[in-house]
């Protein structure tokens, strides 16, 4: 196992912790990588040092201050029961979980598809753009005296397309990305209320 | 070793190396894994629960080769339950040796 594969893996397992604090303590393992690999340990040794990222998680999700990991918790451990029934009483989600409806009703969800629909015209013409561009490389042929200024033509429009692709390109990365982060959010609204 | 014999001293462990100066996870992971066979993991789980508990306080320094380093500091609040865990220690160990004294030498 590599070292980014055993970071990978830890972060995996501690799904449940806030992103603040999954890079707070993948930054702490990080550095015990770079220290381990500056005393020219591999990746291997260090790792066996370590112990598994699913044990490892384990400790830090039983670590007494993680009340918000063990909140979260759905299927909590025998472990995690113990401090479960320390908690105050469970606060009521039903306001927060409104809000969060109302607003994938009328403002989420319709945001989004507004968004995809802009990327879908913008998706069309561009294939548009490429048929007219084909045809018309297809006469320079026919063009005689003014076959280079054809052929300068052309590149300039292929170096347009290209632009014009990698703008849709992030454009599609960045729409899925934001999903992601809104699907997140509205998750831990859910749980966790504001 | 039996994991529940280290859980609950692991803390006060790191609590007394701290006492020596500020430290590393590294030097402090390889510090108690020398002694205690244990894996060098446990230790970061370990010192950022005492952050959280305000027992070490943490602060970036450089270092002379390499990324800079994530140094702890025994606080006034960690050195207080230093003292007490260690005075409940010495307790606790004397009654356990009063105990099992009987039977020094091991079960046949």
């Amino acid at each position: 196992m590599t070292r980014q594969e055993y970071l990978d893996s830890l972060k995996h397992e501690l799904g449940d912790l806030s992103y603040n604090e999954v890079n707070d303590i993948v930054a702490d393992i990080s550095e015990h990588f770079d220290i381990g690999a500056m005393q020219n340990k591999s990746d291997d040794e260090i790792i066996a040092g370590l112990g598994s990222a699913k044990e490892l998680a384990q400790d830090y999700l039983n670590g007494g201050s993680y009340k918000d990991a063990i909140k979260r918790n759905r299927k909590p451990n025998p472990k995690s029961v113990i401090n479960k029934t320390t908690q105050p009483t469970e606060k009521d989600y039903g306001g927060a979980r409104i809000c969060v409806v109302l607003f994938n009703i009328f403002v989420g969800v319709p945001g989004l598809l507004l968004l995809a629909v802009i990327e879908a015209v913008y998706a069309a013409l561009f294939t548009t753009l490429v048929i007219s561009f084909a045809n018309f490389v297809q006469v320079i042929p026919d063009f005689g005296d003014f076959m280079s200024a054809g052929v300068c033509l052309a590149i300039t429009n292929v170096l347009l397309l290209i632009f014009l692709f990698t703008l849709f390109y992030f454009a599609v990365k960045y729409f899925i990305r934001l999903i992601v982060l809104y699907a997140r959010l509205n998750k831990k609204i859910w749980n966790e209320g504001f | 070793m039996n994991p529940q014999f280290k859980k609950g001293v692991f803390d006060m462990c790191v609590l007394a190396l701290l006492t020596k100066g500020d430290s590393y996870g590294y030097d402090l992971a390889d510090a108690l894994t020398t002694k205690i066979q244990s894996s060098d993991g446990t230790v970061y789980p370990i010192l950022r629960k005492l952050a959280s508990e305000g027992l070490v306080s943490t602060y970036l320094q450089e270092s002379q080769n390499g990324p800079p380093r994530k140094y702890y500091h025994l606080t006034e609040l960690g050195k207080e339950r230093l003292n007490n865990d260690l005075a409940e220690w010495k307790d606790f160990r004397e009654a356990v040796d009063e105990i099992i004294s009987e039977i020094v030498g091991g079960i046949e």
